[in-house]
């Protein structure tokens, strides 16, 4: 009886002031003309040094849930990149971009890629250059800004402007909450441990994740294959070694690999070393597929915008 | 200065007040908005971090917590912070100068809290984590060890303990918490039950320090205070600008209000000339039309009203022998006697004919009336001329007596009319009063008499002014006694002009003076060469008045016992003759030189016998009008006695003139009248008669 009590109180105490996770709003603003045009820039090779890569190529909205199937991406002349590329499915929602949450938002984030060596490895002024020699853009940007010149700041912008039109809303566990529809007993079972396993104390908001840093590795410890780019790279403070940005998981079992290394290969996998660098237990599989079930219902509806691209 | 430009000065001035006070106005208002904006943005980062507090304390309560919150209520934290920094107050040089380093230590201690929120949150999700998992393991013991109470008990315990650290963030909780053991041998999923569990409670038991200590820094840190540190010294700053801007307030306050002060002067200024320009212009106005000396309307005011209306009656009168006064006493009391004229003249109660009265010329006096007849206008004149001429007038004790003349015209050009009349009166002394009348054929007499002035100027040069001597005849013993010597001119064409023809009309000019002259000679001359007889010289006012005249005229006289020189003088016009004492003085003088004085046409005009009385006179000379009439007429008989009469009482012999029949002759001696004179004694003549005997 004595912890039935201790229980209620623990719970009555602890409790929850607001429901710790929210559904993607139903209905944002967007700049259609702008959101277009920065699809078309998402979409061109153009951006990079040697027009073989785009922020698509390793950002896939059409076959990897927005990131990558390589476990690290590749970039101009092939260059492999030194971490797993992320979503860009409701990246805006993100407290911050990287993994190492070096950028406060999409529109810091974009310099990275653009300009990284291994990556795009672009310039501003070359950017501006090839894209004002391209009539086609000219008329485009002309159309959206008024403007005779394209300037870096407005491709930034356009691009941004599509990146947070990429949401995915609707997804069944968003119904679920909203109370339009019913979890599985399996789907519901996962949700329950996910609450009682304590995954949710990181994995909450409306991305169910990407709201605050956390270390991977508390029980037992994380062992990279190499260095990946952490929080203690920036701050080289040892307490943030391998202290990553929690990620979304929102359209998880689109986007796999995973991890910042992508070091898990399958949601399996991922859960399985979960609990057991978080938790320091092993979980049953029938919990495994039950947090799967219930990880499979955050899959979205692909984003409004892009049933407007023809 | 001018006053337009004064204005024009002041004006400027209260433009640029206005200026200064319009920018300062503008200024306070912007450093007032810009003042709130950063005031307001600081209690917003206040605010917002007090909301960052909550949240940071509600997810260390809340097992499960939406971290969006914090995540966002960061940001929003952070972004009010750069508001606070893009503050436009800040961009001024004294608030930067004041707030940089507060506002640096604020950036470093905010940089610190979000690095500190960082961390806790790791803490916060691992130690909720553990808990929440710890939770529902616990529940889990009974699968492991069913008929085991004391695990049961002890995991009660410890989960209590963790619970009550948890609630109180009380670390003294876990001194006495025993990780769960149990000493019975164990299957191998007991042990790791207890293995897991204990794993928990380490992980919670060796990071809540950290974790309580994370939320006490994060709670404690400094950005409160340092936010009231940059409040109070942006108050200060602000302080010290309202006070600069309470002395300017004041400043543009009093210039105000002396421009508007020095406004007013300047108005009142302006109304205190415009007055003086008023009064100087109904000065100006009352002076051109009144004349100063007498504040009688003046000839402009005449002319004025006589250019729209001729319709009224114009009485004009001048003083006679006005210039000889002037003369004799001088303006200033000339002055005062028009002074004293006019209020006469004004005393007269007229109202009914709305009289107005002017003075258009020196002596010449004007009254102007409506609505007047003819009889009405000439008894009112008469009225004047008594009054005028009865009046004493006393001027500074001396006492003068005045006669005027007056001509009245009622058709237009009044004045003009009125002006002829008048001068044409003037060649007649016996008459005071005229009225205008087309028929007077004034504008032919006035040509008649400048020729005749210069026929007289004509005789002068051409010795052809001539004395003629009427004989007087004591009618006592019936002999002539006497000669009257008077004055006749040769026409070129050799006839006489009598003296009314020409004295009248010379009597202010020069040549009256050089005709008196030559009648003095011519009759000192006659006196000489017949001793036996007295001759008479007849003189004016105007004559006795000159001076050089008369000292000549007893110069010769000096010697007139040597010269037989027997000279009387008659005066003329007695009715102007003013001033008593001058004509006494002159009496005297006369006296002296063994003349006797003769009074001229006595009893006619207004021939006054008191006045007479007081006079040294010696022989009455009876005016001619009564002489003729004493046999039809019993009141000029009557007249006549009276006179005779009167001169016997005051010791005065009498003369008859105009006496021309044998009848008046013989009524003469009865009445005893002491001499006779005219055509029936004999007429005047160069030379004097044959037989003295008539």
């Amino acid at each position: 009886m004595k912890i039935v009590f201790l229980l209620t109180l623990i719970i009555f105490t602890f409790g929850y002031a607001n429901e710790p996770i929210t559904p993607i709003p139903l209905h944002i603003k967007i700049n259609k003309p702008k959101a277009l045009l920065g699809f078309r820039l998402y979409v061109d090779p153009i951006l990079s040094s040697d027009k073989s890569v785009s922020c698509l190529s390793c950002h896939n909205i059409y076959t990897a849930g927005g990131a990558d199937k390589h476990p690290v991406s590749l970039g101009v002349d092939g260059k492999h990149g030194n971490i797993q590329s992320p979503t860009i499915f409701n990246a805006r929602y993100n407290f911050k971009q990287f993994w190492n949450a070096r950028a406060d938002n999409l529109t810091q984030q974009i310099n990275g890629p653009l300009h990284n060596p291994v990556e795009m490895n672009m310039t501003d002024t070359l950017i501006e250059k090839r894209l004002n020699a391209d009539k086609n853009y000219k008329k485009l940007f002309y159309q959206v800004y008024k403007t005779n010149y394209i300037t870096y700041k407005e491709v930034v912008d356009a691009i941004v402007t599509f990146e947070d039109a990429l949401v995915t809303p609707n997804a069944k566990f968003d119904q679920f909450l909203r109370g339009e529809t019913k979890l599985s007993k399996e789907e519901m079972r996962g949700y329950i441990d996910f609450k009682e396993l304590g995954c949710i104390t990181c994995h909450n908001g409306v991305n169910i994740g990407g709201n605050m840093m956390q270390k991977i590795g508390i029980f037992h410890p994380f062992k990279n294959k190499k260095t990946y780019p952490d929080l203690y790279s920036i701050t080289k403070n040892p307490l943030y070694k391998n202290v990553y940005k929690v990620p979304t998981l929102r359209n998880i079992a689109l986007t796999a690999p995973y991890f910042h290394d992508g070091s898990a290969k399958t949601l399996k996998q991922a859960v399985s070393k979960m609990a057991w660098y978080q938790l320091g237990i092993k979980l049953s599989t029938t919990k495994i597929n039950d947090i799967i079930a219930f990880l499979k219902t955050l899959t979205g509806k692909m984003p409004p915008i892009l049933g407007d691209i023809r | 200065m001018r006053l337009s430009r004064k204005i024009f000065l002041i004006l400027l001035g209260m433009v640029l007040t206005i200026s200064v006070a319009a920018y300062f106005y503008n200024y306070i208002n912007t450093l007032n908005e810009k003042s709130k904006n950063f005031t307001t943005a600081l209690n917003t980062l206040k605010n917002e971090n007090t909301k960052l507090h909550y949240n940071i304390l509600a997810t260390s309560i809340y097992a499960y917590n939406n971290e969006d919150l914090i995540a966002n209520s960061v940001k929003k934290f952070k972004q009010q912070y750069q508001i606070l920094k893009n503050e436009d107050i800040l961009k001024m040089d004294h608030y930067m100068k004041h707030l940089q380093d507060p506002i640096n230590r604020l950036d470093t201690s905010i940089n610190k809290q979000v690095n500190k929120i960082t961390y806790f949150l790791i803490l916060n999700a691992n130690i909720k984590n553990s808990f929440v998992f710890l939770l529902d393991y616990a529940l889990k013991n009974k699968t492991y060890f069913a008929k085991n109470n004391s695990v049961k008990q002890q995991i009660n315990l410890i989960i209590d303990k963790l619970s009550n650290a948890r609630r109180t963030q009380d670390n003294d909780y876990f001194k006495s918490i025993k990780l769960l053991s149990v000493k019975e041998p164990l299957n191998a999923a007991q042990k790791q039950y207890i293995k897991t569990f204990n794993l928990h409670v380490a992980y919670i038991i060796n990071h809540f320090t950290l974790f309580t200590n994370s939320i006490d820094s994060i709670l404690n840190s400094p950005i409160d205070k340092q936010t009231d540190e940059i409040y109070t010294s942006f108050n200060k700053i602000t302080m010290d600008d309202k006070r600069v801007l309470y002395y300017v307030t004041l400043f543009i306050f009093f210039s105000t209000i002396t421009g508007a002060s020095i406004i007013i002067i300047l108005m009142l200024k302006i109304e205190r000339e415009n007055k003086i320009l008023r009064q100087t212009k109904e000065n100006l106005d009352y002076e051109r039309l009144h004349d100063n000396l007498t504040n009688l309307y003046n000839r402009t005011a005449l002319e004025d009203i006589l250019k729209q209306d001729n319709k009224h009656t114009l009485v004009l009168m001048n003083i006679d022998k006005f210039k000889h006064i002037n003369d004799f006493y001088g303006n200033s009391i000339g002055n005062l006697l028009l002074i004293e004229l006019s209020k006469l003249i004004t005393s007269q109660n007229l109202s009914s004919y709305n009289p107005r009265y002017f003075r258009i010329g020196g002596d010449e006096f004007a009254l102007l009336l409506e609505n007047i007849g003819h009889d009405e206008v000439f008894s009112v004149a008469r009225q004047l001329l008594s009054l005028i001429s009865s009046h004493h007038f006393n001027i500074q004790k001396i006492n003068i007596l005045l006669s005027v003349s007056i001509a009245i015209s009622n058709k237009a050009p009044l004045l003009e009319n009125a002006d002829m009349a008048l001068k044409h009166i003037k060649t007649d002394y016996k008459k005071s009063l005229i009225m205008f009348d087309p028929n007077l054929n004034l504008v032919g007499k006035i040509q008649e008499n400048i020729e005749t002035i210069q026929l007289v100027d004509d005789a002068i040069k051409h010795d052809r002014v001539v004395a003629y001597f009427q004989p007087i005849l004591n009618l006592t013993t019936n002999k002539v006694e006497k000669y009257e010597a008077l004055v006749r001119i040769i026409k070129p064409d050799g006839s006489i002009l009598p003296p009314l023809e020409f004295l009248p009309i010379i009597e202010d000019t020069t040549l009256y003076y050089k005709i008196t002259k030559i009648m003095i000679l011519e009759t000192l001359k006659m006196a000489h060469a017949h001793p036996a007889y007295r001759f008479s010289i007849n003189l004016l006012m105007q004559d006795i008045t000159n001076n050089k005249l008369m000292d000549m005229l007893f110069e010769k006289l000096e010697h007139r016992e040597t010269n037989n020189l027997n000279i009387d003088i008659e005066l003329l016009e007695t009715q102007h003759l003013h001033d008593v004492n001058k004509i006494e003085q002159f009496i005297q003088r006369a006296h002296k030189h063994g003349c006797y004085i003769l009074v001229d046409d006595f009893g006619t005009g207004y021939s006054n016998f008191a006045y007479f009385s007081q006079l040294d006179i010696d022989i009455l000379k009876i005016d001619a009008s009564i002489t003729c009439k004493i046999i039809k007429s019993e009141k000029a008989l009557q007249t006549m006695q009276t006179i005779k009469y009167f001169a016997s009482v005051i010791g005065v012999k009498t003369v008859a003139e105009f006496v021309d029949n044998k009848e008046v002759f013989e009524k003469l001696q009865e009445i005893g009248i002491d001499y006779a004179q005219g055509y029936l004694i004999g007429k005047p003549q160069a030379d004097l008669l044959s037989d003295d005997h008539f």
